[in-house]
């Protein structure tokens, strides 16, 4: 076995301990840096995002000077080459501050549409998001940019295995958490996300619940998750660390009674799969998300890591410590303004009071973006003690 | 004026899958469905 490989199989294996709450001998240390890693890189964020060669020497570089065990993201979180085709422009790059924003809400479904997202699915996505989503779709062309669209889909899904299979052939890093294992994005999400927004759906929880709940229970989980049950097997996948992952990003509208009404049963579908196919699912959370813990109690114990943005995990380990592997800990604002020394204090803390007996992956809090999200020195100084620390 | 109506269900999908040359056929049904779920969810 080569020294890659032997690397390879202890991050998987150091992954799966942690899901399953056996003691380490290290933790694993998860990289949740995103655009963070081309502020630095000498490439500009506008060449970066449209240029997958670029964007594979940026990642291998990264890897090379901070060495992380796994990535959520190897630059493949923002497929812009496939909206900018579609004539896409709600959002802006800034190359000057390393910025890349969006518009603050959207929604290209209306109130009535709730019908038909129930009665035929594709048949709103075709008639109603398409043409309300790209607006150059209403031109003269639509096909032959829908057909280079598809065809940037293919070279995307391409640079996808290639980042995959390089990182593992190359430095023994397993598949990364976003396009990297399968991702599920389940219909609340993409209510939220994609189709009706943060406004109109605040609302509609609360002048149209019924219609709300028809379609998340019309479209569950997804069809990701529907074709990744239909196509996986009883048992873990020792080739990955967790076998999918999920994001809840939508639960930050919802009160906890109405986490319980909207939210829940998809969660609950979820917890049940993994437990009884043996899976292990990566769920990031972002926001704080205390008032969920009640729910978190309900996870199978060995099947469940929760990646949490602005909790105490210190709280969270009290609580539902025993029912989940927690992940991150590592505040974003101590990396970015603390010293090189309160930066390893804070990282000693975390391991010796969360991974003692297992069920913690280090990792940092929020998604580290922008440039001052975080500072080069100490993210190497606190990476260096992770790899070296013994628990 | 064709290309106005390529946003009805069934016929315009059917049109713009016939359109997708480049993917097998036996696996075009299926690429034009993830294709068109990705891009109506696809976040940047």
């Amino acid at each position: 076995m080569t020294d890659v490989s032997k690397k390879f199989q202890e991050r998987v294996q150091l992954y799966k301990d942690a899901a399953r709450h056996k003691k380490t001998s290290r933790v694993l240390n998860l990289a949740n840096i995103w655009t963070w890693k081309i502020c630095n890189s000498g490439y500009k964020l506008s060449e970066a995002l449209f240029d997958y060669d670029k964007m594979e020497d940026i990642v291998c570089k990264f890897h090379e000077k901070y060495e992380f065990d796994y990535y959520m993201d190897y630059g493949l979180r923002n497929p812009l080459r496939i909206a900018d085709t579609l004539g896409f422009t709600d959002y802006q790059i800034n190359d000057d501050t390393c910025a890349l924003s969006y518009v603050t809400d959207i929604s290209y479904m209306t109130e009535e549409d709730y019908d038909l997202i129930i009665e035929n699915y594709d048949k709103f996505l075709w008639t109603k998001c398409m043409p309300g989503r790209y607006k150059n779709l209403r031109g003269s062309n639509a096909k032959e940019m829908l057909k280079k669209a598809a065809q940037e889909l293919i070279t995307y899904q391409k640079f996808c295995v290639q980042m995959n299979s390089q990182m593992e052939e190359d430095y023994g890093v397993p598949l990364c958490l976003f396009a990297g294992v399968p991702s599920v994005l389940n219909s609340f999400e993409t209510l939220y996300l994609a189709f009706r927004g943060m406004k109109a759906l605040s609302m509609d929880l609360r002048r149209i619940p019924d219609k709300v709940k028809a379609v998340c229970r019309a479209l569950g989980n997804g069809r990701a998750f529907e074709k990744y049950k239909a196509s996986t097997q009883q048992g873990t996948d020792m080739h990955t660390g967790p076998d999918f992952s999920l994001y809840l990003l939508a639960h930050v509208i919802l009160s906890k009674k109405q986490f319980e009404e909207f939210y829940w049963p998809l969660l609950k579908e979820i917890f049940d799969f993994v437990e009884k196919y043996d899976k292990i699912v990566h769920i990031f959370n972002e926001s704080e998300n205390s008032r969920l813990y009640d729910f978190y109690k309900q996870a199978p114990k060995g099947h469940v890591v929760v990646h949490f943005e602005n909790d105490d995990l210190f709280k969270a380990k009290k609580e539902i410590g025993d029912n989940v592997c927690l992940c991150g800990g590592m505040p974003s604002d101590l990396l970015a303004r603390g010293t090189k020394d309160e930066c390893v204090a804070y990282a000693k803390r975390l391991i010796d009071e969360l991974a003692a007996d297992g069920g913690f992956i280090f990792s940092q809090d929020k998604m580290i973006s922008y440039p001052n999200d975080c500072s080069a020195a100490n993210l190497l100084a606190v990476n260096k003690f992770v790899q070296e620390y013994r628990i | 004026m064709a290309e106005q109506n390529l946003f009805t269900y069934p016929e315009g999908w059917n049109e713009m899958m016939a359109a997708l040359d480049f993917v097998p056929e036996e696996q075009r049904e299926a690429f034009m469905e993830d294709f068109v779920d990705m891009i109506s969810s696809i976040c940047v």
